[in-house]
């Protein structure tokens, strides 16, 4: 597959931004787009390389499929959960914002 | 008696004869940070002393480190120098950590780090940047920052750093530490706060080649916990570091002493060749013709993967909602989030991922006719502050001699070779051999160490 040229406009880095679940300011999105399209111009020198018959690697070292023993004494589940500290408000409870929209 | 001088086997050797007891050390050791901390900023969170088996015998028996705070500490926070993570408390403990306990070693600290991992000189911290011990106006490096500057400046006896692009050797050349990054695998990654799991390694920084093969030969090896962990044997480090291989041959590739080099950088590599040319080692130069494009994969699989992993972080799970992911984080999960959507993932990431292949090929091709590589870690000495702090693209090229060595898998050491004649900051030159030669380079490493009479010690406080 060749690659046309690609920069991002503001609307690409506002679908990103949905994509990544974050928000941004005007300002920020001013200036990823002007990084982020510098980064991807750096990158297009990758091209010069032709990698057509190339198959990919995606870990270096090759392992086989591990699947150990199914023991519960290896299973080191967590015991003694706590992490409700960290919750905001009073009662130790996770709360989460409403799902559903009346 | 200055405790931050010695090595881990003189201390130890202190403490098995009762000349000094572990409360005392770990006291010592605590008044360092308490003195030095406030401007360094190495360490984001101080640990009280905790219970030790007490048994002499262990071979880190009352021996104070510290740790990248991306390592996982059931009960003590954990930040991976980000906000988003600021009050997190682990439920339980990396492998690193559980098998340094079991070796007698006390943490003492977590040492300040770029958020996740994104970065090259410590400035992308939430919590503030580390300075570089040896001159305050520098940075030390990134992103296991405040793990070099820690162990250099004696706040800590050793680290637990983490390089995916050059993240334990870049600090440890601008702050003079020797600091190695494994073969990927050779050590478990269970508990370590992912970056790109594909590249990340967990690897020691000491102040000497001996003491960075003390910790090795402890941390390394098979985990259950993790399936990509090796299986083989780990040979004894330490009992094979006094050998010396005949007919050792260092190849020189010649695309890391183009004109990116800096002559202070050059001129101390230069010397460093000689020092070994003296020993009577042969040099060869070879080249590694893909190392201009390694900068570029690394940034199109780091950051596909980084968007991956930092996907996990919400409000529910861990208390901060993901508008306070730093500026670095942001461009990464962006930039990832872009090179793996529909349309565009071969053309980025497949594509890096073939590019990787070459790499690697190129590597184990040079590896035919050399038995290791000498390199500069980094073109330059330590930068000032703020220099590039808002042109990411020129921060990511500080990785251009570390990069490759994480694609292609393999292990590099980076070792301490004087201060560069201008700014008079460290300078470091890295050994990099084929995947598992850890053995052979901690054995070239020593030669050095030993001929030129030990590192730099740093005086300073």
């Amino acid at each position: 597959m060749t690659r046309e040229h690609k920069q991002l406009s503001k609307k690409d880095i506002e679908y990103l931004a949905g994509l990544v679940k974050i928000n941004l300011s005007e300002s920020e999105i001013s200036k990823l787009q002007l990084q982020l399209n510098d980064i991807l111009t750096y990158v297009e020198k990758l091209n010069e390389i032709t990698t057509d018959t190339i198959q990919g690697t995606s870990h270096t070292v090759t392992f086989d499929t591990v699947l150990g023993a199914d023991d519960p004494k290896k299973a080191q589940c967590i015991k003694d959960l706590k992490g409700l500290h960290i919750t905001p408000g009073k009662k130790a409870y996770f709360s989460v914002s409403k799902m559903l929209a009346p | 008696m200055k405790l931050h001088h010695l090595s881990i086997a003189q201390l130890r050797m202190m403490l098995l004869k009762k000349q000094i007891s572990k409360k005392e050390v770990f006291k010592y050791f605590q008044s360092r940070i308490q003195k030095l901390n406030p401007t360094v900023n190495a360490i984001l969170t101080e640990t009280e002393e905790t219970e030790t088996m007490d048994d002499v015998t262990l071979p880190l028996y009352g021996i104070p480190f510290s740790m990248k705070d991306t390592y996982l500490t059931k009960g003590i926070r954990t930040t991976a120098g980000s906000r988003i993570l600021k009050d997190y408390i682990p439920q339980y403990d990396a492998t690193v950590y559980t098998k340094l306990k079991n070796s007698g070693a006390i943490l003492i600290g977590k040492s300040n780090c770029d958020a996740w991992g994104h970065g090259s000189s410590t400035e992308n911290s939430d919590f503030g940047p580390v300075k570089n011990p040896w001159n305050n106006a520098y940075v030390a490096g990134g992103s296991s920052g405040g793990s070099a500057a820690s162990v250099i400046s004696g706040m800590s006896m050793f680290d637990i750093g983490e390089d995916t692009g050059g993240s334990i050797r870049l600090p440890s050349s601008f702050c003079s530490t020797v600091g190695l990054k494994v073969s990927y695998g050779l050590t478990s990654r269970y508990g370590c706060i992912a970056y790109a799991s594909s590249l990340d390694t967990v690897g020691p920084i000491g102040k000497s080649v001996e003491d960075v093969a003390i910790i090795l030969e402890i941390i390394a090896g098979n985990d259950l916990l993790d399936a990509t962990s090796v299986r083989h044997k780990i040979p004894k480090y330490t009992r094979t570091l006094r050998d010396k291989k005949n007919g050792l041959v260092i190849g020189l590739p010649k695309e890391y002493f183009k004109n990116s080099l800096t002559p202070s950088v050059a001129k101390k590599i230069q010397e460093t060749i000689a020092v070994y040319k003296e020993m009577g080692i042969a040099f060869k130069e070879v080249s590694l013709s893909l190392t201009d494009y390694a900068i570029a994969a690394y940034y199109l699989l780091a950051t596909s993967e980084a968007s991956s992993n930092l996907a996990r972080y919400d409000s529910v799970r861990f208390g901060n909602d993901r508008s306070v992911f730093g500026e670095e984080a942001k461009r990464r999960m962006m930039l990832g989030a872009f090179t793996l959507s529909a349309g565009y993932y071969d053309a980025y990431y497949i594509k890096a991922t073939k590019i990787r292949s070459l790499i690697k090929q190129e590597f184990d091709t040079v590896f035919k006719e050399v038995d290791l590589l000498l390199a500069p870690t980094s073109p330059t000495p330590a930068f000032k502050l703020g220099e590039k702090i808002n042109d990411p693209l020129q921060m990511y090229l500080s990785d251009i001699f570390t990069i490759p060595t994480n694609i292609a898998g393999i292990p590099a050491l980076s070792v301490p070779c004087g201060l560069s004649e201008d700014t008079k900051l460290p300078v470091g030159f890295q050994l990099l051999g084929p995947a598992f030669s850890e053995e052979l380079i901690l054995q070239t490493a020593y030669r050095y160490e030993n001929a030129v009479g030990g590192f730099l010690k740093f005086n300073a406080a």
